[in-house]
């Protein structure tokens, strides 16, 4: 029994762990919004909601926008009013982004600040001003063309991205831009000169400046033209000559199309003859015209949104700038003489700036400021002085002298900005803090705690069995399993974030937070659980779909040809590597990968197949017992290197069958020719003792002699069947020497010289001078040429000659023997060496007919060729064996030692 | 050589057989005990004063050479193993574990009967074969007296014409060498073999019928086929 795998003790597994999990998801939730506001230095303690890191940063945020706010609101504010008859010095504006309170008087040059706006929304034309200056002093204006800046954008901080567009280039003259600039330095008569000649020529201008116009596209300069035309030319163009000037010197302007007048002056021109300025100051002063039209609009909406964002009833930031010239401030009249934007001040009274400036440090957190001694003041806000006069500097107040600048936080919270949504949050969270800590580092152990155990636990029972019980659940598809647990938690985790700690309370969000994280474990515990346990029955791949379709394809594929595979397999190499060399540069880079691994593979396939070719080379030399290594085959190679194996086998096992059932024979053959010779032993003997009884009965002389003639033929024939049956199944042991063939035949000549005799038969002996030497068993071989001789001397006819021939052909020792048949040869030949095997019912009545087929078979186990050859009456045995390596040692030895005898 | 008859023992499990030989070896004038198996065979040995035994090796109860080894424990008598096996290493194996002369079944009757006295002489008659200052050659039972010029087989006289006298002289003086025909020739006829024919091999194959039992299985002058011939050294 294993206990620790019993139901009770996984159930209560299980429902600590969901504990667990709800306990972990929702004290790292807090954590997590706990460490986000206080940047971790604050778990656990109680400290104020201003002490968080967020506080903090929002704050010096919030300084920053009300310093901008505040400056906005000097610029366009006069006695705490919008005044929209604001004068704007161009010149002051440009330089330092302030409007001052301007004096008509001063000479400087101002315009309307409803002019500007208008000037932004209308937009702002760049026209080419030609400056003539003549000889007698005066000076004339020519304006050329126009460009218009069109607005594209504004953003909130006030700077704007205008982009200039060239509207038809200098080819489409707008009409209005054609108007001509004249003004004569001495007034009066001139003047209207001036004006009737412009209004008189307005015609041909418009003709001359056509022309100048190709000129212009030709690219010859202005100046060129107007140097060095006459005053008829000049007056063509349109051009004021009146005689008694000429041009001195043309000068260009890039200049404003000037739809809204300085204040107190017809035109900038006007105002720059009046006030004497060279062409350089009128530059400028264009320029600077050109570039505060845009951002004075953006200025102001900034203001204007201000006015909204900086409400109480939106944030609650307090900002106050007090100039310093203002000393007497009641709650009455404290809007005219300051820019801020508290509203009221409660119950709180003042009677002067001071007071004004008590009631701001009464907040929780404030700054103030003085730019007169650059005095610095701050409760705890986390801001220096450098970095507020940063602010300052970049956001300069329109006030004269010096100001006091001050910024407070609201600490009641009234508004609802970020600061009140935070502290909000805040305020709920940090009760549950701590706890939240001690939750997640807890929570956390236990969770991983009974995820182990549970882990161990899958699929395992009480039981010692080794068996993993499967449930349901475990049993469906895989894929199947993973949409089961997969969508659901999809959903779950939307779900979460919709959740948001702002919207609902503590208790809200414990009950929907810690019900979702309880769905949520539970999915993901089933589906863990499960994947353990599938992993563990090792189903998990085997019971997917996609592990069908894969086997399903590995079979048809199996079964396929071996050409239809190479081709299936070409094929999708290449639209691979196509489909590949369609992504671009990534996908070269996967072809070069896949071709790589593609040559492994074929490699290790061609190592494989190298490793069977090998096995198959050793088998089929011989060693039949050879195994081809099948461990690191695959796919096809395994089933042929099987294959070839089970053949080898095979091979191995029917030869050694053959061989053993030779032996069997041969064996068999042994021992009943043994039980045999026993009671022929009994027959020979008494045979002979009957012959030796004195017997008077001729015919039964006649009887004995034949059975002893028979007797001695059975004798005969079981020593040759014994010795046929052992030279035929290779059971016979040789012993090779070095043998002079010619020895041989002199000793088996005169061995059988009088059998040949007897039946007068003569030996014609051909044999070389040299001797002739071959390695073989001379007893076996003695054998053999003792058989054949014997076989002359049987078959041969009477008083007819026996030839006997030695020759050496090549490295080949040929030896032959012919005879004249007495009994005409009605046999192939082949079948004189085979009897024993076949069994032929042509037997001969003398000998065992076994001798020619031990002959043949005895040659062929010494390496030699033996052949029978017929021809009519002749009978002709050739035997052919390889020469022996030239080695003359013997001869010489025996020679020694003859010497010594 | 009828001073006094030997006895010997036949021992086979085939009963004519043993009957038989029997027969023969009593015409010789020989005393003769029967046993059946190897037990039997021993016992009587124990009994009985034997000189000679002749054993089958194919028998019940005890085989040939399991009793031949055990006689061997005790006797030096000889022992001629008579059996159907005929493979060289059966006749190895029996000469080996103490047999002297192994006959293969079926037998030539009279071949038995010359092997027989063959040993028996050798071992009644051992050790008085040679005088002293004689020349005198021998192997096993064949002696060669060279100053009678007289050749015996186990003691009984053999007839050699000169040439076959001289060829046997010198295989016997040079034991376990092997002449060629050639040597032989040289030697013997004090010329050179030219025209060497089989004149040599025929007066062996004489020599061989005159002073060996079975020609065709020689003790003493043996064929090496193809190289020449020799006088085994016994």
């Amino acid at each position: 029994m294993k206990w620790e795998y019993a139901k009770s003790w996984k159930a209560l597994a299980v429902v600590l762990n969901q504990i667990c999990a709800v306990v972990l998801v929702l004290s790292v939730a807090v954590c997590t919004f706990f460490a986000g506001s206080s940047g971790f230095s604050l778990f656990g303690r109680d400290e104020d909601f201003e002490s968080t890191a967020y506080y903090q940063s929002e704050v010096l945020e919030q300084i920053y926008r009300c310093a901008r706010a505040a400056s906005r609101e000097s610029k366009f504010e006069k006695n705490g009013v919008y005044d929209s008859g604001l004068l704007v010095d161009v010149e002051e504006y440009a330089q330092s982004s302030t409007i001052p309170e301007g004096d008509i008087s001063d000479g400087r040059l101002y315009y309307r600040l409803t002019d500007l706006l208008n000037w932004s929304l209308d937009g702002v034309e760049i026209v080419t001003l030609v400056k003539l200056t003549y000889d007698d002093g005066s000076i004339g204006y020519l304006s050329k063309g126009s460009r218009n800046y069109t607005e594209q954008s504004v953003y909130e901080d006030g700077s704007a991205v205008a982009s200039i567009s060239m509207m038809g280039g200098e080819d489409s003259y707008p009409q209005e831009g054609f108007a001509e600039e004249f003004s004569e330095t001495d007034p009066g008569q001139e003047t209207e000169t001036v004006s009737e000649e412009a209004d008189g020529e307005t015609g041909n201008t418009e003709e001359a400046v056509e022309d100048v116009t190709v000129d212009g596209e030709t690219g010859v300069p202005w100046e060129d033209i107007i140097n060095g035309a006459d005053s008829e030319t000049l007056e063509e163009l349109g051009i004021f000559s009146a005689g008694q000037a000429t041009v001195q010197n043309v000068e260009q302007i890039e200049a404003v199309d000037e739809r809204y007048s300085p204040v107190g002056y017809e035109s900038l021109t006007a105002y720059a003859e009046e006030h004497n300025l060279s062409t350089a100051q009128l530059q400028s002063l264009y320029y600077d015209l050109e570039n505060i039209i845009p951002v004075i609009y953006n200025d102001f909406y900034a203001y204007k949104e201000n006015l909204e964002l900086f409400s109480p009833s939106m944030t609650n930031m307090r900002y106050l700038v007090i100039p310093k010239s203002v000393t007497d401030i009641t709650p009455e009249d404290y809007e005219k003489k300051t820019y801020t934007n508290i509203m009221s001040f409660g119950n709180t009274e003042f009677k002067d700036r001071d007071g004004l400036l008590a009631y701001m440090e009464g907040f929780q957190d404030y700054l103030i400021y003085d730019s007169s001694n650059m005095d610095f003041h701050v409760s705890n806000m986390p801001i220096s002085l450098s970095e507020l006069s940063s602010y300052v500097k970049s956001y300069p107040f329109s006030v004269e002298g010096d100001f006091i600048l001050a910024i407070a936080v609201d600490s009641a919270y009234m508004a609802s900005d970020n600061l009140q949504q935070y502290k909000v949050q805040f305020e709920k969270i940090r009760p549950v803090s701590r706890l939240a800590v001690y939750g997640a580092v807890l929570g956390g152990i236990l969770y991983l705690l009974t995820m182990v155990y549970l882990t161990m636990a899958a699929g395992r029972g009480p039981e010692k069995e080794a068996q993993i019980r499967l449930n349901w659940f475990d049993r469906i598809r895989t894929e199947a399993a993973v949409l089961l647990i997969a969508v659901p938690a999809v959903i779950l985790l939307m779900a979460v974030s919709l959740l948001s700690l702002g919207d609902m309370g503590m208790r809200e969000f414990a009950l929907s937070g810690g019900g979702l994280a309880l769905l949520f474990n539970l999915l993901f515990l089933s589906g863990y659980l499960s994947l353990v346990r599938r992993m563990r029955s090792r189903t998990l791949w085997t019971n997917s779909v996609l592990y069908q379709v894969v086997s399903c394809i590995r079979k048809t594929f199996r079964n396929r040809k071996a050409t239809t595979k190479t081709l299936i397999s070409y094929g999708s190499f290449l639209v691979l590597n196509v489909l590949f060399l369609c992504l671009g540069a990534f996908g070269l880079f996967l072809a070069v990968l896949f071709d790589l691994g593609t040559g492994v593979f074929l490699i290790r396939q061609a190592a494989q197949r190298q490793k069977i070719l090998d096995g198959i080379g050793r088998i089929s030399q011989g060693d039949l017992k050879a195994q081809i290594p099948v461990k690191n085959l695959g796919g096809d190679n395994l089933v042929f290197a099987e294959a070839v194996n089970q053949m080898g086998a095979g091979l191995s096992m029917a030869v050694e069958k053959s061989i053993k059932d030779e032996r069997l024979k041969s064996d068999l053959i042994t021992n009943v020719s043994h039980d045999i010779k026993t009671p022929l032993t009994s027959i020979i003997n008494y045979v002979d003792l009957l012959k030796r009884e004195d017997i008077q009965n001729e015919r039964a002389k006649n009887y004995i002699s034949i059975l002893e003639d028979k007797a001695l033929r059975l004798k005969h024939l079981t020593d040759d069947l014994v010795e046929a049956s052992k030279i035929s199944s290779g059971n016979v042991k040789l012993e090779f020497i070095r043998i002079n063939f010619q020895e041989l035949i002199y000793q088996t000549n005169g061995e059988f010289s009088e059998k040949f005799e007897d039946k007068g038969l003569q030996f014609v002996v051909n044999m070389p001078d040299e001797p002739v030497v071959i390695e073989a068993d001379g007893r076996r071989l003695w054998r053999i040429i003792e058989n054949l001789y014997n076989n002359a001397a049987k078959y041969a006819m009477p008083n007819t000659r026996v030839y006997v021939d030695l020759t050496t052909v090549g490295h080949m020792v040929r030896f032959s023997i012919k005879n004249i048949s007495e009994q005409p040869l009605n046999i192939q030949a082949d079948e004189l060496t085979e009897r024993f095997i076949r069994g032929d019912v042509a037997r001969s009545t003398e000998g065992s007919g076994l001798g020619l087929s031990i002959a043949k078979n005895l040659t062929e186990l010494q390496k030699g060729r033996f052949d029978i050859y017929l021809d009519g009456d002749l009978f002709k045995v050739t035997i052919i064996f390889p020469e022996a390596p030239a080695a003359d040692r013997e001869p010489e030895e025996t020679a020694g030692e003859n010497s010594e005898t | 050589m009828t001073k006094k008859k030997s006895t010997i023992l036949v021992c086979d499990d085939d009963k004519e057989i043993v009957d038989a030989i029997e027969i023969y070896l009593s015409q010789e004038g020989y005393r003769i005990l029967k046993a059946y198996d190897g037990l039997q065979a021993v016992d009587m040995l124990q009994k009985e004063d034997v000189q000679l035994l002749l054993i089958d090796i194919m028998m019940p109860k005890l085989d040939g050479l399991r009793a031949t080894l055990k006689i061997r424990e005790k006797s030096s008598i000889p022992i001629i193993i008579l059996s159907a096996k005929s493979e060289d290493a059966d006749k190895i194996l029996g000469l080996n574990i103490g047999a002297d002369d192994y006959v293969t079944k079926p037998f030539n009757p009279l071949e038995l009967v010359a092997r027989v006295k063959s040993q028996l002489r050798r071992y009644t008659k051992l050790g008085t074969a040679a005088g002293e200052n004689q020349k005198v050659y021998q192997t096993g039972g064949l002696i060669i007296n060279d100053d009678l010029k007289e050749v015996t087989v186990d003691g009984e006289h053999v007839k050699l014409t000169p040439i076959e006298y001289n060829i046997l002289l010198l295989l016997v003086k040079n034991q376990g060498k092997v002449f060629s025909i050639n040597q032989i020739y040289e030697s013997i006829w004090n010329e050179d073999a030219i025209g060497a024919d089989n004149t040599v091999a025929v007066h062996i194959r004489h020599i061989r019928e005159k002073i060996e039992i079975n020609a065709k299985d020689p003790r003493y002058l043996k064929v090496v086929w193809g190289i020449g011939y020799k006088v085994e050294k016994l």
